[in-house]
């Protein structure tokens, strides 16, 4: 196991030099040119079985093509699988998590289409946190343009830059924990989730909702370490984690940034500072409570309660997530929603909450729902 | 009955009545159905191949396919080839396979599949005392019926609780990669030798030429979730329900009273050891396709793998390096065909083999210099 001073030097504290050198980024377009990504039926079907979405606008060609859509579109949480996942450059060393994100649409991001990417760093906000003292907010501003040149949708993801824990006492330490099921919770849990369905093709008049009005819950778990790291939501190139490749990629990457790079004493190699979603050595060095979730999938699981609820004639317009504690293996996250305002034209505003079993609520998020499409804010042209 | 303490009783008869039995198994909707760019790109990335065949538009165009080609084994990222009995409760592990390649495998090639189970076999085994051989063929077409290529695996199916208690794998365990190993892994890394447009003529190969060295690792868990998100992901969420309320045996509910999915042993050194392995360990198609890319890199572009057989003798764990080598053993021209054979194995840092090989490879022959059956 690694020495205090080891750890210590892997985990430099957060520097006023550091978010000066971030700061001086600020509102810069990445000079990277993203890979255009095409939006197959195949990348669109994998990513929603992957949160374990049924909802068959994103499944089924025959389907989709009699909705209003007229053929299969993604969903809103396939924007987090076009690369950049985030714009949070600079303070290397320094653990990232995903903090939330802020998705809006100006159309259905439709199978066929070509999506580019242009990526800053937006914002950058200096807080202190709740459990691991000063940290660093980097908000992005994310484009996503077609291939005709028009802006489909944009994105504003913020990553909490935080340090790890440190055995001198500082960086972030949440105490861990390992949630317990009894076989009859679970048997009343998965009967839930396997009896849930989805409003689908049966339009949602404005004359039917109501304020206050709960959406269905939508409940995801026990978590288990293969949701997290092996369930095909990241073999897109979104993530940068797989997005590297494997081996000499690897390799080639830990070169180029050393400071990415984080000693496993277990191995002797420098491995990446991740792994704590899939490594309770690393999640536990990093000041987890235990191998944790990956923010953007919680991302995509309140937009996946959201167009649950809305159903096909409906056009999420704008979804957003904050992303305030981790979620851990065994968790189980419950995703709640409440109708906060009506408008005559039937754009719908929608407050969120994800709570886990022992009431923590672990997100908070909202969504702006266009009942018809036809009326949404933005000029949205559904059926091409 | 998804207790891995469980003993399951291993007979011909007892892995019929969960599925392991011969005849056609259901068609599975490919996972990648069409050969596409950026899936072919992704790939190559994560079996770690810098093969600019596979992914460098410009340079593929020059190349005698006069365009991107994926290597053969991508066709795992179609059918990973691995169907677990349904209702099994056993361990299983991919022990081998033979592919047998028909056509390059050209961008923009939609691809389906066909499966069945052509035997089934119980043998006597050091690792879990009994196990079923169940040997499957899988078979790739494109759109206009072409076979495309042939894989006959052997999957593994074992009794975990025998495998623990029997401990053949017990002294594995995770190395410790540092100073002078480093470098060498890097620099074998930075020195892998491929062949690339420089054509390979038969004529030119000598027997006993040697192949490789190619390094993979130390194996990491991301390079196996590189690879398994890449191919066949398992199912999760109310998909992973599913197919549990569906009878698949392939999941144990950990002490925590949570259903996992064996595929944590992928991850995991606690839930591997469930299964006989102390550490967690690769998927097992990765080392054929890592096998299938040092062939290449000796074949170079005008090459074609025709056979590959690939024996996995021993289990690649998490901070393991495989050292790939090999050798020509064979070179016969005749006016038909110039075919190589080569033979490769793959050993860890510490001399163990883990991988057996052997392929056909067609190449070029100054006799006849195009050989238009390589390349259509």
């Amino acid at each position: 196991m690694s020495t205090v001073a080891d750890n210590v030097s892997q985990m430099p504290e957060l520097t006023d030099e550091a978010i000066d050198e971030a700061r001086a980024v600020l509102g810069r377009w990445f000079r990277r040119s993203w890979n255009s990504l095409e939006i197959t039926a195949e990348a669109v079907a994998n990513s929603a079985r992957s949160l374990g979405d049924r909802n068959p606008l994103y499944l089924d060609e025959k389907y989709a093509a009699a909705s209003p859509y007229g053929g299969l579109i993604a969903p809103p949480y396939f924007l987090a699988a076009i690369p950049p996942l985030h714009a949070a450059p600079k303070l290397r060393g320094i653990h990232w998590m995903y903090a939330g994100s802020n998705w809006t649409f100006v159309e259905p991001l439709r199978v066929g289409d070509t999506i580019t990417s242009h990526a800053r760093l937006a914002d950058l906000q200096i807080k202190e946190g709740r459990v691991g003292g000063r940290m660093v907010l980097q908000t992005g501003e994310l484009l996503y343009v077609n291939q005709r040149g028009d802006l489909v949708a944009t994105g504003a993801p913020t990553v909490m830059r935080t340090v790890r824990r440190r055995q001198d006492g500082k960086g972030l330490s949440y105490d861990p924990r390992r949630p317990c099921w009894d076989a009859e919770d679970l048997r009343v849990l998965e009967e839930y989730q396997l009896s849930r369905t989805l409003r689908g093709a049966t339009v949602r008049r404005i004359g039917e909702v109501t304020v206050g009005e709960p959406l269905p819950v939508l409940k995801k778990g026990p978590f288990t370490a293969v949701d997290f790291a092996l369930s095909g939501f990241d073999a897109q190139e979104g993530w940068y984690g797989f997005g590297q490749g494997a081996h000499i990629y690897q390799f080639l990457h830990r070169r180029r940034h050393p400071a990415d790079a984080f000693k496993n004493p277990d191995s002797g190699l420098d491995d990446k500072a991740y792994r704590g979603h899939w490594e309770p050595y690393m999640a536990q060095q990093a000041g987890m409570p235990g191998m944790y979730d990956m923010g953007h999938h919680r991302g995509g699981l309140m937009a996946q309660a959201v167009t649950d609820w809305a159903g096909d004639q409906a056009f999420v317009v704008n979804c957003t997530s904050v992303i305030s504690r981790p979620i851990v293996v065994g968790d189980v996250l419950s995703i709640e929603g409440t109708v906060d305002s009506v408008a005559p034209d039937g754009i719908v505003h929608i407050a969120l909450r994800g709570v886990i079993q022992n009431g923590d609520v672990v997100c908070t998020g909202e969504a702006t729902v266009a009942l018809e499409a036809s009326k949404a804010p933005a000029s949205i042209s559904i059926a091409k | 009955m998804t207790d891995s303490t469980i003993v399951a009783e291993i007979t011909v008869e007892s892995a019929a009545a969960v599925g392991a039995r011969k005849g056609p198994l259901p068609t599975r909707k490919p996972h990648h159905g069409e050969i596409a760019r950026p899936i072919v790109h992704m790939w190559a990335k994560a079996i770690g191949s810098r093969n600019l065949l596979s992914f460098d538009e410009s340079y593929a165009r020059q190349s005698c396919f006069g365009g991107i080609v994926a290597p053969g084994t991508f066709l795992y990222a179609v059918d990973d080839t691995v169907h677990l009995p349904v209702g099994s409760t056993l361990g299983a592990a991919y022990a081998q396979v033979r592919w047998e390649f028909f056509r390059p495998l050209r961008l923009g090639t939609k691809v389906t599949t066909k499966s069945w189970i052509e035997d089934v076999i119980v043998k006597d085994s050091s690792f879990a005392d009994k196990a079923i051989h169940q040997i499957s063929v899988t078979e790739y077409y494109d759109a206009q019926g072409r076979l495309l290529a042939r894989a006959r695996p052997t999957l593994f199916l074992y009794d975990r609780r025998a495998a623990v208690e029997i401990g053949k794998y017990s002294h594995i365990v995770r190395h410790t990669t540092v100073g002078a190993e480093v470098q060498k892994i890097s620099t074998a890394y930075d020195e892998e030798s491929i062949r690339g447009s420089e054509v390979r003529y038969a004529e030119e190969v000598k027997i006993g030429e040697p192949l490789g060295p190619v390094v993979r690792g130390p194996l990491t868990a991301e390079d196996v979730i590189c690879f398994v998100e890449r191919s066949c992901p398992p199912t999760t969420y109310e998909y992973f329900l599913d197919a549990r309320r569906n009878g698949a045996g392939y999941y144990f509910i950990d002490e925590y009273g949570v259903p996992n999915s064996w595929y944590t042993a992928l991850l995991l050194d606690d839930v591997a050891a469930r299964e006989g392995v102390p550490v967690a360990h690769d998927y097992g198609p990765e080392r054929v396709c890592w096998i299938d890319d040092a062939i290449r890199n000796w074949a170079g572009d005008a090459g074609f793998v025709r056979t590959l057989d690939v024996r996995l003798t021993s289990p690649a764990v998490h901070t393991h390096t495989t050292w790939i080598t090999g050798s020509v053993t064979d070179v016969r021209i005749t006016d038909e065909s110039s075919i190589a054979t080569v033979h490769l194995e793959g050993t860890n840092q510490a001399g163990v083999k883990t991988i057996e090989a052997a392929a056909e490879v067609e190449l070029q022959s100054l006799r006849v210099p195009v050989r238009a059956s390589a390349i259509r």
